[in-house]
């Protein structure tokens, strides 16, 4: 067989009984004698045991062995024990190989024959090994002193204080927004009955002291990399939201308009969207619960917190409403009324019904506002500054860019060349949508504010802006809009009696009225053409008609106005276009038409007309009002200002779609100037952004770091499809109907240009807002923000990642209960009272729902409570274990609900296991207070209706000491749930790449001797992550993590396993076949010498690049194909 | 060379008793050995013919091991490694997939039957199922028969 | 004195060995006028007499290629390991049993049955028709050599002392070495060791490929004619399975250079036992798949998979041949 001799000693472990009564342990010594190699072969009773191991260090010394093999468990139990053996015996360690034939050969085996062929091969194979192996030198790996700990509940706090006591640096890492788990939650503890509260709070306070505790709540571990000694974490830390100068005075809850599930409380009780999970919370600072940002803030251009105003008018509080909404909104009174809204179009409400009616919510809390004499108060300018800015333009845009300028201390000038201020707000929308006196008012508080208006000035004519500059303006904000008509471009349009749109409406609006005929034609679809129509009609026209070349599907005015219109009998004929203005000897005599059909989706995706063939026909009319569309005026560049900017083939002004900056760097544009005829909330949003990159401008900045809201083009979606985690999902959500805008009769209004729609009632507004869903909790009402004193809330908060690097980790992660609901027969979740055992604690804790009373759904007191054991636990159809502390908790329960109520208690257990310290003496007390224990599983738990109609429930069960069926009424029932492995452990299993143990809590590395580590080396274990425990055994095995920590710590350095590949690079000709198989790295290429290489340090040894390696030019340090090819042989010759 | 043909001579000798096959396993470190000891500590019986050759990670195990089993007289190669998603090298099994679906279809040009290689993924908790495994493998190397390679 | 005597040999073989020598061109002069060349069957004609009259070990050296298929073949390998005081394997053939090799996937009854009996090129008449080991004649029994059910390597049947690896071995190679041994044999220097692989290096065949290889991902194999390789990147980067990277280099990648994948003819490199397994082993770690389902439609595409990853190496390799005992 092999040439190169060797002496090896060959050592049979009896290991007491357990290996030699399934495997001749004798017989197995006599046959590996048979080897050439082997120089001794002999068994012993316990060859770990210190005589044990003597004999193998005598061995090496007196008989010069250089080999050694250990048949014995497995050497994931006791490889290390005789590696130190040999070495201290004077071999090199990995001159060792160990043959498993305890937990893999005689626990598995029961024929002694087979058992015993099987050690023979078994031994047989790592003596063929053991002689190939070669001696290696461990690697040396520093220790890193700080330590991250995963799970602040008992066991996490615990570990911390006890590896912070030794003056080392803890990274503590908590989920949830508050430390103390699931503990926290507890209001007694057995047997002892202290209150939780008060033993375990003392140390989460002083966890928060400790400097050397760095605690990360409201976080969890995204990635982890490295190896013991030299870890590196990826900590993902959400945003609170309140930053440390929170003072815990809870001002916030009270304003706060949103209430959602307690999870702290079991979702026993509601909290508000800003909150403490409970008042001894730690860290001692409120957390704001933003899931999501609502899509109707998400979708507005100036970012309108509608949430947030729609959540203060659902609690009445109208007038927060209507600051909130004018803080933000300039303009708000207006877009109250002819906003185009996208904020409904996005709103998720959508998804259950209709969205909400935002817009005359918005409208009803302004209304409201001024009906009460409200007064919005101009925000306090910080620092008045010499700068000018010259605004051109009145519109939208321009009002708000004025307005943010002048904010910023700016002096603002508006130019406007019409005789009154509002741009398209004044000239281009009819009365009855947009009263005067209400445009009047905005505009006056924009006067109020110090913004100066120049009006009937005209850029171009009456000044330039090269003139503006000269009078010391640092910038110019071009806005004039787009008050251009475009022409339909079709013979005869010049003809006397064919008007433009927006012509048409300025004069209406400025008091003109144009002498237009009885029968009118109006050519577009926009909200221009709507307009017209409507207003013509107001003016006095007898038959109004629409000619629009789609559908009604197509046409971009908004549904509710060309409902309104068609109310009021203007008739709309689609799919109709004009193919020439039909005259006879010049006068006008109508229109010729086409008929068209819809082919393609244009680029505006909307479908492109095609004429149908021999369709035209003539329409007679006496006025024809051209509205199809709008450009910009940009004369004004020309004339005698000669501003030579970048126009764009659209006749509108380039300015970049960021910064809104012109090709003249001192110039900004927006509105529908830059946009195109487009909608004011848009232009708004443009104004908005102009003023920031003026401001930037000015002082000299970057343009870059916006803090103004730019819409993303895709809107989140609630999570799973709800508006928020607390929430049902849209189809479970029930519905409501929405509510309708009052408006004036149809016959009435059109002979008057009074303003259409009333405005909602407050009936119907609060209504209206409560169908809201509270998207993401938070609204963003910023009322918090309003009443905080130490100014602790920060909206603009971000999750961030942190980066830590440990030389050690403890898993505390905890356990989470059986959902009970899946045991059907119980009730859970259909049956009025029946409680899960956390539900039950928060309904002893003085700080939960009842403030510690016992009482039933409908307030009163039990006369009877159940109390059923192992629901979950002990069952074969869930966990096959025990769960250990729902003994001793419901007997605690029993406790308390006899010490607080007068109501008979009854304890439906399996075994009571009372196996503590006190335990049992406790179990004695209880009974003598007098608690019912019936010793049965209960079958079911149903609904009775008792004589008097009050409903009880009723326990069925054997009592199966007395041998009968038994049928208790009780008016509530508690379930004591299994303990399980925390939802979060596969994820946790994966990260830290910790295994399993059947009942899916993570595996120890062993059951009795090593319960604290883990199979990877550096990460341990603790508490229930471990496997279900109570307080006291979880602070036991909690210290005794933080000790293995500290052991491994105080050692400073640590030997690896050399098991480690290598390249050799006489044979590696780079095929690159190994480069990308590396999870680690390790694996590097280097270009120039045409070979790969691997990096020690990254490298853990897996052997994949090993096995792969074609050239054969990587080897496997301790596992060498030779050495296997060695094994394979040993296993199969026949011994 | 003279341990084939002395295994030859053995296995001629063998095949007219009743016929125990040799299995081989190669298993991960982490997974399926701690699995196995796991069946062990938890005395679950399993298969005595399995003789479980341990590597750091499925992923070491190269093909040539296999075919070099089969050619020094294993009747059946067992390789078992953790869960997808479970590795604790991230992804080894992934590659020792591969590797086996490759060497299946070679296998079987070979003219050995497919059914003699077996991939398993057990984890350190599932004591049955390796035990499980190590029964059915058996089994259905035991329907297989022997495997006799032509030797001349 | 006399010169050293040269033998070259053709067992199971195309001959393409033998094209090698001569392509050494000009060169073949040198090695003849220091070698007395005794036996080379491919040039000029011999009889066994003759060579059993050689005294034992007086040949210095004797190129045998050719894999050994019947007993002929062995009866020479035999003969001349006698005679020879240094037996080379020379060439794939002789090496690792290279395309002869390929016929261990049947044996000589489904051989035969198809040679002399199914192949279409037969006549009628002749079909059926087997040769026999022992035939009856007027002038007396004749024999012809027994033909195996399995072809093997010379060193499965003889003690071999060099290798020189390649279907064939690159002239340039051969030259080299038989230089390089007249060397040795002039100024009595050291051999190398037994055993030793002659006319080749110990790298890969990639060592030698001009080709720019990436870190591998294959999600599609394509055979030759299926796609245009670009002619600067690796083969195996764009699917096309080459098993360079688990052949031997030596060749100078010729194939490669012609955009034909590398067939592994230089056998398995220093450290590999099963040049076809391990190819195997390699491949399978990069293919681009997660589940056994895309694995098996990626690999679908490998054709004749046993005959590709052991075309040069089956008979040299860990199971040598095709089993038909399990196929039941």
């Amino acid at each position: 067989m092999d040439n190169n001799k060797q002496k090896i000693g060959v050592y049979i472990c009896h290991c007491g009984v357990n290996i030699s009564q399934t495997v001749d342990v004798e017989k197995v010594a006599e046959t590996l004698k048979a080897n050439p190699n082997v120089e001794i072969s002999c068994t012993y009773k316990f060859m770990c045991s210190d005589p044990g191991q003597k004999m193998i260090e005598d061995d090496i010394q007196n008989k010069g062995l250089t080999r050694v093999v250990v048949a014995a468990c497995t050497p994931h139990m006791h490889e290390l024990t005789f590696r130190n053996a040999c070495e201290r015996g004077g071999l090199n360690r990995y001159l060792f190989q160990m043959a498993n034939i305890r937990e893999q050969c005689a626990w598995v085996h029961d024929d002694r024959k087979q058992a015993t062929d099987k050690a023979k091969s078994l031994v047989n194979a790592s003596v063929h090994r053991v002689v190939l192996q070669e001696p290696l030198t461990p690697m040396k790996a520093h220790i890193n002193p700080d330590t991250l700990i995963v799970g602040a509940g008992i066991a996490g706090v615990q570990s911390a204080l006890e590896i912070a006591e030794s003056d080392n640096n803890v990274y503590l890492v908590e989920k949830e927004s508050t430390i103390g788990g699931q503990m926290a939650k507890f209001d007694k503890t057995f047997p002892t009955l202290d209150c939780s509260a008060c033993i375990l709070t003392p140390k989460m306070v002083s966890v928060s002291h400790r400097k050397n505790i760095k605690l990360f709540t409201l976080s969890e571990v995204e990635e982890v990399s490295g190896y013991i000694g030299n870890f590196k974490v990826k900590i993902k830390k959400k945003a609170r939201f309140v930053n440390d100068k929170c003072t815990s005075c809870d001002e916030c809850t009270n304003v706060c308009p949103v209430h959602v599930p307690n999870w702290f409380d079991e979702f026993t009780q509601n909290r508000t969207a800003i909150h403490k999970a409970f008042p001894q919370a730690v860290p001692n600072t409120y957390v704001i619960d933003r899931q999501e940002r609502p899509p109707c803030i998400e979708v507005c251009p100036i970012r309108q917190e509608a949430a947030g105003y729609i959540a203060l008018i659902r609690e009445k509080r109208f007038h927060e409403a209507a600051q909130l909404i004018h803080k933000r909104n300039p303009l708000a009174v207006v877009c109250g009324r002819v906003c185009y809204h996208p904020c409904e179009s996005e709103c998720n409400r959508g998804h259950v019904d209709k969205p909400l009616a935002i817009q005359q919510l918005k409208r009803f809390a302004l209304d409201w506002e001024t009906e009460h004499n409200g007064t919005f108060e101009p925000p306090e300018i910080e620092n008045h500054r010499s700068e000018k800015v010259a605004v051109i333009g009145s519109g939208p845009s321009g009002l708000t860019c004025a307005y943010d300028l002048i904010i910023k201390g700016y002096k603002v000038t508006v130019f406007e060349k019409q005789s009154i201020p509002g741009g398209m707000l004044a000239v281009g929308i009819p009365e009855y949508r947009l009263p005067k006196k209400i445009l009047a008012k905005e505009i006056n508080y924009f006067k109020k504010m110090g913004i100066e208006f120049k009006t009937n000035v005209a850029l171009g004519t009456d000044f330039t802006t090269d003139e503006l500059f000269k009078e010391g303006y640092s910038a110019v904000f071009l806005a004039m809009g787009a008050h251009n008509s475009i022409k339909l471009n079709v013979p005869n349009e010049d003809t006397k009696g064919v008007i433009s749109g927006v012509e048409f409406l300025r004069k209406v609006n400025i008091g003109i009225s144009p002498n237009i005929g009885n029968n009118i034609v109006i050519i577009g679809g926009g909200n221009t053409a709507i307009d017209a129509a409507r207003t013509a009609q107001r003016m006095g026209s007898k038959k109004v008609t629409i000619l629009y070349r789609r559908t009604k599907l197509e046409m971009p005015a908004s549904p509710e106005e060309i409902a309104d219109a068609e109310e009021e009998g203007i008739h709309i004929s689609y799919l109709t276009a004009p193919s020439e203005v039909w005259t006879e000897n010049g006068k006008l005599r109508g229109l010729k038409c086409i008929r068209m059909k819809l082919g393609e989706p244009d680029s505006s995706g909307r479908r492109r007309p095609i004429p149908v063939t021999n369709s035209e026909h003539e329409l007679e009319f006496d006025t024809v009002i051209v509205a199809v569309s709008q450009s910009p005026d940009l004369s004004g560049l020309n004339g005698k200002s000669k501003i030579n900017i970048e126009k764009t083939k659209w006749n509108t002004i380039k300015a970049n779609p960021e910064t809104l900056q012109t090709s003249d760097s001192r110039m900004f544009a927006g509105g529908d100037v830059v946009l195109g005829p487009s909608t004011i909330i848009e232009s708004m949003g443009q104004g908005r952004r102009a003023a920031e990159s003026i401001d930037k401008f000015i002082n000299g900045e970057p343009l870059n770091n916006y803090t103004t809201h730019i819409v993303k083009s895709k809107v989140l979606r609630g999570e799973d499809f709800r508006p928020h985690s607390y929430a049902p999902t849209y189809k479970e959500t029930s519905k409501a109907l929405r509510e309708e805008m009052p408006k004036i009769d149809p016959k009435i209004r059109v002979k008057s240009f009074d303003e259409v729609e009333l405005g909602f009632t407050e009936e119907q507004a609060v209504r209206e807002a409560t169908r809201c869903l509270n998207c993401g909790v938070c609204v963003e009402c910023h009322e918090c923000e309003r009443v905080c004193e130490p100014g602790a809330v920060d909206y603009g908060m971000q999750d961030e990642i942190v980066e830590v690097d440990v030389g050690q980790i403890i898993i505390a992660t905890g356990y989470d209960i059986f959902n009970a609901s899946k045991f059907i027969p119980y009730g859970y979740g259909k049956l009025k009272n029946v409680f899960n055992s956390l539900e039950f604690e928060r309904l002893l804790s003085s700080t939960g729902p009842t403030g510690g009373k016992v009482l039933l759904e409908n307030g009163k007191e039990p006369r009877a409570v159940a109390i059923i054991h192992c629901v979950g636990s002990r069952d074969e159809n869930f966990n096959k274990y025990c769960s250990r502390v729902c003994c001793m908790y419901a007997l605690k329960f029993a406790h308390l609900v006899k010490d607080r109520t007068n109501a008979e208690v009854y304890q439906f257990y399996i075994d009571m296991r009372a196996y503590g310290k006190g335990y049992e003496e406790f179990y004695k007390r209880v009974l003598d207070e007098g608690v019912n224990v019936i010793r049965g599983k209960v079958a079911e738990v149903v609904e009775r209706k008792a004589d008097e109609g009050d409903k009880f429930l009723a326990v069925r069960c054997e009592d199966t000491l007395v041998g009968k069926y038994r049928e208790i009424p009780v008016d509530m029932v508690v379930l004591c749930n299994a303990l399980q492995p925390s939802k979060t452990s596969n994820k946790v299993a994966k990260i830290f790449s910790l295994s399993k143990s059947p009942d899916g809590f993570f595996l120890e590395k062993h059951p009795k001797l090593d319960p604290f580590s883990t199979v990877s080396d550096g990460i341990y274990i603790a508490g229930c992550a471990q496997g279900p425990k109570d307080i006291p055994d979880t602070v036991a095995q909690a210290a005794g993590a933080a000790g293995r920590a500290l052991s491994l710590i105080s050692k400073a350095e640590v030997e690896l396993d050399p098991v480690r590949a290598s390249i050799d690079e006489a044979f590696c000709s780079g095929c690159r076949i190994c480069n990308n198989l590396c999870p680690y790295g390790a694996i590097d290429f280097i270009e120039d010498e045409k070979v790969s290489i691997v990096n020690d340090a990254l490298c853990k040894g897996c052997g994949t690049c090993v096995a792969a390696c074609p050239a054969g030019a990587i080897t496997g340090k301790g596992f060498s194909d030779n050495q296997i090819y060695a094994e394979i042989e040993g296993i199969l010759e026949e011994v | 060379m003279d341990t084939e043909e002395k295994t030859k001579k053995e296995k001629e000798v063998k095949s007219n008793e009743k016929f125990e096959p040799k299995i081989i396993a190669f298993m991960c470190n982490w997974c399926s050995y701690s699995g196995a000891d796991l069946a062990g500590v938890s005395r679950i019986k399993s298969s005595p013919n399995i003789r479980i050759i341990r590597t750091m990670c499925s992923g070491r195990v190269d093909p040539s091991f296999i075919i070099q089993a089969f050619q020094k007289g294993a009747d059946g190669v067992m390789v078992a490694g953790c869960h997808f998603g479970d590795c604790h090298y991230v992804e080894g099994n992934f590659k020792t997939m591969r590797r086996i679906e490759l060497l299946k279809l070679v296998i079987k040009q070979f003219g050995i039957n497919e059914k003699r290689v077996r991939l398993e993924w057990i984890s350190a908790s599932e004591a049955e199922k390796y035990a499980k495994a190590s029964f059915e493998f058996t089994k259905q190397i035991k329907e297989l028969g022997q495997l006799r390679l032509i030797k001349n | 004195m006399a010169k050293p005597k040269l033998a070259l040999y053709w067992a199971a073989s195309c001959g393409g060995c033998e094209i090698t020598i001569v392509d050494t061109e000009e060169k073949i002069l040198d090695v003849a006028d220091f070698f007395d060349i005794v036996l080379w069957p491919c040039i000029m004609d011999f009889k066994y007499e003759d060579v059993k009259a050689i005294d034992d070990g007086d040949i210095t050296i004797t190129l045998f290629n050719g894999a050994i298929r019947n007993s002929e073949n062995l009866e020479m390998a035999k003969l001349l390991r006698r005679k020879s005081k240094l037996l080379i394997a020379f060439g794939s053939c002789a090496q690792d049993g290279c395309i002869p090799g390929l016929s261990n996937f049947y044996d000589r009854q489904s051989t035969f049955d198809y040679i002399y009996n199914e192949s279409p090129s037969l006549e009628e008449s002749s079909k059926g028709v087997f040769p026999q080991t022992k035939t009856k004649m007027p002038e007396g029994e004749i024999d012809i050599p027994d033909f195996w059910d399995t072809v093997k390597t010379l060193d499965q049947v003889v003690d071999v002392d060099y290798y020189i690896p390649g279907c064939p071995p690159q002239s340039f190679q051969v030259i080299t070495v038989l230089l390089a041994v007249i060397e040795i044999l002039k100024n009595g220097k050291e051999l190398p060791p037994k055993g030793a692989v002659l006319g080749a290096g110990e790298k890969t065949c990639c060592d030698e490929c001009p080709r720019e290889r990436k870190e591998k991902k294959i999600k599609e194999f394509f055979r030759p004619h299926e796609i245009i390789p670009k002619d600067d990147e690796c083969l195996l980067d764009q699917g096309i399975l080459c098993v360079g990277p688990a052949t031997r280099s030596g060749c100078g990648a010729l194939c490669v250079q012609v955009n034909v994948p590398c067939r592994g003819c230089y056998g398995a490199p220093v450290n590999v036992r099963d040049q076809g397994s391990k190819m195997i082993s390699a491949l399978g770690s990069v293919i681009d798949a997660t589940t056994p389902e895309e694995v098996q439609k990626i690999i679908g595409k490998i054709a004749d998979p046993l005959g590709t990853f052991y075309r040069f190496s089956l008979a040299a390799s860990t199971l040598k041949r095709v089993q038909f005992s399990d196929e039941k």
